[in-house]
């Protein structure tokens, strides 16, 4: 055993060793989804104690880089993970203010636009004849 | 014990699945999504494919693999 890789060159594949205290079980599967073009992926061991990977490639490949390349996905998938989880409460954050501030101002557009309903009624009825706003159709008296 | 057996003689493979990685319903899914290409049935907790191609055996099973994987990770 390398590493936490073990090489079976006459079986053609080669199984990585995976700890799940440091490396969660979302990410193992990302992990793994992304050789499934390349390889054939098989998952075994205990989710909590020690997770094995059985990768076998589909073309001649060497063993030894598909269990590095492996490793590497891993860390890859933890990073994307860990960020994620620390943007997804500032994004929420940001999220709340804009909701936020857009029924606001939903709101403020309603009552502006009722002010100037309301005026423009108004208008129209000094304009029809009425005194302040009375409206109808009110002859003048000559 | 192998986690994928292939009988040659009997035309069949054999697949184990751990299931503490391994849930039924995309497994039950990957059945009925391979129903063109192999048969299945279940004895105990090992599941055994025919392939309906004899070509298709060597590979079946680690395509099976891959696609409950597949599966597992889109739900």
């Amino acid at each position: 055993m390398e590493g936490n890789m073990d090489v079976h060159e006459k079986e053609g594949y080669v199984w990585v060793s995976v700890n799940p205290k440091i490396y969660p079980l979302a990410v193992v599967y990302s992990a793994a989804y992304s050789f499934i073009d390349d390889c054939y992926v098989l998952i075994d061991g205990d989710p909590v104690e020690e997770i094995i990977v059985e990768l076998r490639p589909k073309e001649k490949k060497d063993l030894r880089t598909l269990g590095l390349e492996f490793n590497t996905e891993l860390v890859n998938y933890a990073n994307y993970t860990a960020n994620y989880i620390k943007n997804a409460k500032i994004k929420e954050t940001i999220l709340k203010r804009v909701l936020l501030t857009n029924s606001l101002s939903k709101e403020n557009e309603k009552i502006e636009r009722n002010k100037t309903d309301k005026i423009r009624e108004k208008e129209t009825n000094v304009l029809l004849g009425g005194k302040d706003g009375e409206g109808g159709n009110k002859q003048k008296k000559e | 014990m192998e986690k994928v057996e292939i009988n040659k003689k009997k035309n069949e493979v054999i697949i184990r699945f751990n299931k503490k990685f391994y849930t039924l319903p995309p497994i039950d899914q990957a059945i009925k999504d391979f129903n063109e290409v192999c048969d299945a049935r279940k004895e105990g907790s090992d599941l055994i494919l025919k392939p309906k191609q004899k070509e298709t055996l060597d590979r079946l099973g680690y395509e099976f693999y891959n696609y409950v994987l597949g599966l597992m990770k889109n739900t």
